[in-house]
């Protein structure tokens, strides 16, 4: 056994699979991509002169130009300025609400797969009927009983978004449940929350990962569909969405004013999705030879 | 790959169909957003829906579009009793309704009390339930209008509970307009969505979704109306309206303000012509002392004067709403009754500053606007404005529904509100939005015995120069000294017309195209 | 087999019974009064108590369902309150609008991405398939309603080529279709490529190769037909998703299908037209993911005996 191939065999799997990410300049690229508007998100106030909501009526309609490199909008705003601000409302609800999707989904899978009988039948009942629900009606009712505003848009579009998280737990942990590793631990005297958060958590972690990373771009979307409609964050916070439907009304005259924030919600999405294709490259065991 | 070019092939051929067009009729195309609500006067009050049932059905009076009534279905003006309480009116004789039926004092009867049947869900009763025996149909203990008599085929009686002087006026309106009995009761929840009938000039003909057509009324009992058909296109985009108009798809459309800077310098803003209907934008403010518990700043009239000292209404017209309005000086517009010239509101953000310490709000205070996405634009700005004075209006984006229902429960804290009469008189935008009976159904909760009083006095007197005085004093006392609502500004209408039509004109809410409108 | 297919029936049924008790459920504490919207706000509390009961609303929720669902069973869906006509009558009026407009963007999703992806896959590594995946995930990546405004902005006002809304005939579709199949026809392609890929790898493909067939044929007589089922499976599902997102692109497009029908229904609080909407659609979305599965299950036993792992 050569010296090279043993101390490969102590890396640990995540270190193998950042190793193969990091291969992947695409996926990399994506990362840096993201690791940049994460930093627009956290200083947008630092990276622009101007407010993002005073309204300056007199210089309204300027066509990207030197103090305003993508214009301003219809109150004199500059559009740069909100799409900097835009940027938090956008990762912020991607993220957190698939914090929230995962965390649920998770709960949801693992109780289905680990308990199995009864309590399986229910549970994945629960994730058909979830997955059968035309998302964005639900999501537009939800929205309309919380009330407009943040935490609600985190909420409504985590409550949504679990049920492929939880399919995938479910079938994950069917697939190590049976493990001699596991049979140990519940024979052992476990208690199942003791085997829930030890033992099996760690082993579900990889697909949580890929699940939130390919989540986040179909919460963000989805925020910029209520906006648009009317139904996110209140005026005059800025979001990508509420942009665009702010745009609309002027797409004969000011088409610049609609581009921008619709290339700004492609790019955060498209980074995100060939992320998580990276890192399911990288994580999936499957794939690996 | 084949079954996939034929199955387009198929859908090509099933999806073009050929659109017949009308050879050399005189048709007027009008373009309009759909309103969704059916075309019965008595269970919508949609401006949109109004226009085409105009068209149809008809009034005892009419208010035209130069703000006069003139008497349609009534032969003239009703005779009044000494008290004010009894109203005698005669009908036109010989007038048929389009499905040849005459009309008779029976039918006016039927009408009414149709309107007064709680199933019926007629939404404006409140114009007309001063007539006897109304508010007990209403509460469902009758199921007879005792304050109509017939007295014969062409004459009737009227008696109210109330003085009223603006009751002939509420008649006017489309909202009292006159159906046949028999194909009204025939209909049964039909009317006003597949049926509707009337002794209009024109004839309810297809309608759907997409378009409106109204078939000229051969046997109409005025003047011949100028078209042989009308076609409302229904549009769900204002954008997409104006491209049809731009086509020359429409000969007539109403264009929205947000829409009308981008065409300036186009060839098609030398079509756009302006009006002024007779409303007022203003911000609607609750005055109770307490809003969700908690103290209530905009109950001291202090706060409420500093708001309006923050504001700056010029810019807010000539920006954000492109020069379409006229900068209020009160609530009562300038074609109405009761309108006084008076010195514009001061702009003062300092001065504003000033008054909230003194108000004891030294550090600036804080409420929340409900608005609605297409209060929008000036809301933006008024925020902006009001920030800068160190007051904190909080936007809170909710959709139409739930704002009516915060309304109605009183639990509005301010609104950006474009209110219109239906026509010159203060009575039908003024005492129904601010006199204390009807304020708290607004969420405003306004009560200052001298305004109610002022408004009553002009709601019993028939003097019109008296109750232009006394709505002076009363908007002088609401706008001026209390700041119930903060006026902003008179808003314009704009119009497309293609160069041939002529004779359109907007006297107020309601566009009307079945009189006037012709083609060179 | 027909014990699968009888318990698979049966749990699609009683999704759709759960779906629409958690609709109607929504629908009660949804903020605004639909009466009071009816009646406007001059209405006095008693006229609005009055009509309440007259439609019922004033029943316990559970009896105000149950009735419901009765009415529904006999084909009762009820009238609209704001529109005054009978809701299925409307459904089935904005149905066809809205099979049209997602048949016709099904079709364009299904040839785009199928060309795409063989092309990619053949060009595997190539500028080419560089270039095409590119446009496939920018096209999952971007909101289709702002794709629908660009392309409003393009090929409707700058260049006149089609009708930017409505929908009277054939050409009206265009942009709507582009703008709805965009996203499917990108997911269609990536899907074609991974498995044409996977498929290439397999022995009896580089057998295939060994004797000689190359190329093109390789592809369209060995690795296409083989790489198939997977893209059928999501082409399955992508259907349904098609025929029920297509709210934004009709709300864009002001097509009168069954999505913007919804939108409308939810705004103005019109319950019954709500209800039966998410009934119609929970039903089109079950039917099709049951066919689906029936399809899955006909061709790979395994599923039938767990059922478990892929769920």
């Amino acid at each position: 056994m050569s010296k090279r191939k043993q101390t490969q065999e102590y890396r640990s799997y995540y270190q193998v699979s950042w190793d193969i990410l990091r291969k992947n300049r695409v996926a990399m690229f994506c990362l840096l991509i993201i690791l940049m508007l994460t930093i627009i998100a956290i200083f947008a106030p630092y990276l622009t002169k101007y407010d993002p909501n005073a309204t300056k009526p007199r210089d309204r309609f300027q066509s990207p130009n030197a103090e305003h490199p993508f214009g301003t909008d219809q109150y004199g705003r500059d559009i740069l300025t909100r799409i900097f601000y835009g940027c938090r409302i956008s990762l912020s609800v991607g993220i957190i609400s698939q914090l929230i999707a995962s965390l649920l989904g998770y709960f949801i899978g693992v109780c289905a797969g680990y308990f199995g009988g009864r309590t399986d039948s229910v549970l994945s009942f629960i994730i058909q009927v979830f997955s059968s629900f035309p998302f964005l009606l639900f999501s537009i009712a939800v929205m309309f009983i919380l009330g407009p505003g943040l935490v609600n848009l985190y909420i409504a579009l985590g409550l949504l978004g679990w049920t492929s998280t939880a399919r995938l737990i479910r079938g994950e942990v069917l697939r190590i449940k049976n493990s001699e590793y596991i049979q140990a631990c519940v024979v052992g005297g476990g208690s199942p929350f003791r085997v829930i958060m030890k033992h099996l958590l760690p082993n579900c972690v990889p697909i949580l990962i890929i699940t939130v990373t390919l989540g986040i771009p179909n919460a963000i979307l989805s925020e910029a569909s209520l906006s648009y409609l009317g139904l996110g964050v209140s005026p005059p916070t800025a979001s990508w969405g509420s942009m665009i439907s702010e745009a609309q009304p002027f797409i004969r005259g000011y088409t610049y004013y609609s581009l921008f924030p619709g290339l700004a919600i492609i790019i955060t999405v498209l980074s995100f999705n060939l992320l998580g294709d990276g890192l399911r490259d990288a994580l999936d065991p499957k794939l690996r030879s | 790959m084949k079954k996939l070019m034929a199955l387009l092939l198929v859908l090509t051929m099933a999806m073009s169909v050929a659109s017949a067009f009308a050879d050399d009729a005189k048709v007027l195309h009008f373009g309009e957003i759909n309103p969704k609500v059916g075309y019965d006067p008595q269970t919508n009050t949609n401006s949109r829906a109004t226009t085409i049932e105009e068209c149809v059905v008809e009034g005892l009076y009419f208010w035209n579009d130069q703000n006069e009534e003139i008497p349609v279905l009534a032969k003239d003006f009703p005779t009044i009793s000494e008290d004010g309480l009894v109203y005698t009116f005669s009908l036109r004789e010989g007038v048929y309704f389009s499905n040849g039926t005459e009309l008779t004092s029976e039918d006016v009867k039927y009408t009414f009390e149709r309107m007064f049947t709680p199933a019926t869900g007629a939404l404006s009763t409140y114009m007309y339930n001063m007539i006897a025996g109304a508010k007990e149909m209403l509460a469902g203990e009758a199921t007879e209008l005792s304050g109509f008599e017939i007295v014969d085929k062409y004459t009737f009686k009227i008696t109210l509970t109330q003085p009223f002087s603006c009751f002939t006026k509420n008649l006017g309106i489309v909202y009292a307009a006159i159906f046949p009995k028999d194909a009204c009761e025939a209909a049964g929840s039909d009317w006003g969505i597949g049926t509707l009938v009337g002794t209009g000039p024109y004839i309810l003909g297809e309608h759907d979704n997409s378009s409106v057509t109204l078939n000229k009324n051969p046997n109409y009992w005025g003047s011949e109306p100028h078209f042989d058909q009308i076609i409302v296109t229904l549009f769900d985009d204002e954008n997409t309206k104006l491209l049809a108009f731009e086509n020359g798809d429409l000969d007539l459309c109403q264009v929205p303000t947000d829409l009308y800077l981008q065409y300036q310098g186009t060839e098609t803003a030398n079509k756009f012509h302006i009006y002024y209907p007779l409303g007022t934008v203003f911000l609607s403010l609750n005055l109770s002392e307490e809003f969700n518990g908690e103290k209530n700043p905009l109950a001291d009239v202090k706060v409420r004067e500093a708001i309006s000292m923050a504001i700056d209404r010029e810019t807010l017209v000539e920006f954000i709403d492109n020069g379409l309005g006229t900068v209020a000086t009160g609530t009562v517009n300038p074609a109405q009754l009761g309108f006084v010239q008076r010195e514009a509101y001061p702009y003062d953000p300092d001065g504003a500053k000033a008054l909230l310490a003194e108000a004891g709000y030294p550090d600036g205070v804080s409420f929340t606007a409900q608005i609605r996405s297409t209060d929008q634009p000036d809301m933006v700005q008024i925020q902006s404005d009001l920030a800068a004075a160190g007051i904190d209006m909080k936007l809170e984006l909710v959709d139409a529904a739930t704002w009516t229902s915060l309304r109605n429960a009183g639990n509005a804290q301010c609104e950006w509100m474009g209110w219109f009469p239906l026509y010159a008189d203060p009575d039908n935008n003024i005492y129904s939005y601010f006199h204390s009976s009807n304020a708290p159904g607004k969420s405003v909760f306004y009560n200052n015995p001298e305004f109610d009083a002022l408004m009553d006095a002009a709601r019993i007197s028939t003097d019109d120069e008296e109750r232009g005085d006394l709505y002076a004093q009363a908007d002088e006392i609401m706008s001026r000294q209390d700041y119930a609502c903060i006026p902003l500004y008179y808003p314009n209408y704009v119009f497309a017309a293609q160069d041939y039509v002529t004779n359109f004109t907007v006297g107020n809410l309601i566009y009307q195209i079945c009189y006037d409108v012709d083609f060179k | 087999m027909s014990r699968y297919l009888l318990g698979r029936v049966f749990q699609a049924v009683g999704v759709i019974l759960a779906i629409s008790l958690i609709t109607f459920f929504i629908l009660n504490v949804i903020p605004g009064d639909p009466v009071q919207l009816m009646m406007g706000e001059f209405a006095t509390p008693e006229a609005i108590a009055q009509v309440r009961a007259q439609m019922g609303l004033d029943q316990p929720i559970y009896k105000q369902y149950f009735g419901w669902l009765g009415n529904m069973l006999r084909g009762d869906f009820g009238v609209s309150y704001f529109q005054h006509r009978p809701v299925l009558d409307m459904l089935l009026n904005s149905f066809g609008y809205t099979a049209r407009l997602a048949v016709f963007a099904y079709v364009l999703a299904l040839v785009f991405g199928l060309v795409f992806g063989i092309l990619a896959a053949v060009f595997h590594n190539k500028f080419l398939d560089r270039l095409l995946m590119t446009l496939s995930i920018a096209g999952v990546s971007a909101p289709n309603f702002w794709v629908a405004i660009i392309l409003q902005i393009y090929f409707g006002l700058t260049l006149k080529w089609f009708p930017i809304s409505g929908a009277k005939a054939f050409n009206y579709y265009v942009l709507p279709a582009v703008a709805l199949g965009t996203r499917y026809a990108a997911s269609i392609s990536r899907i074609t490529r991974t498995s044409m890929l996977e498929v290439t790898k397999q022995d009896y493909m580089r057998t295939a190769s060994a004797k000689g067939v190359h190329g093109w044929m390789l592809v369209m007589k060995h690795a296409f037909r083989n790489a198939l089922i997977p893209v059928v499976t999501v082409a399955g599902t992508d259907l349904g998703n098609i025929l029920t997102g297509s709210m934004l692109i009709e709300t864009v497009f002001t097509i009168d299908g069954i999505g913007k029908l919804m939108v409308d229904a939810i705004n103005q609080r019109d319950l019954p037209l709500v209800q039966g909407g998410v009934m119609y659609i929970a039903v089109i979305c079950v039917v099709i993911y049951l066919l689906v599965d029936i399809l899955y299950a006909v061709i790979d036993p395994r599923i039938r005996l767990g059922g478990g792992a892929e769920g």
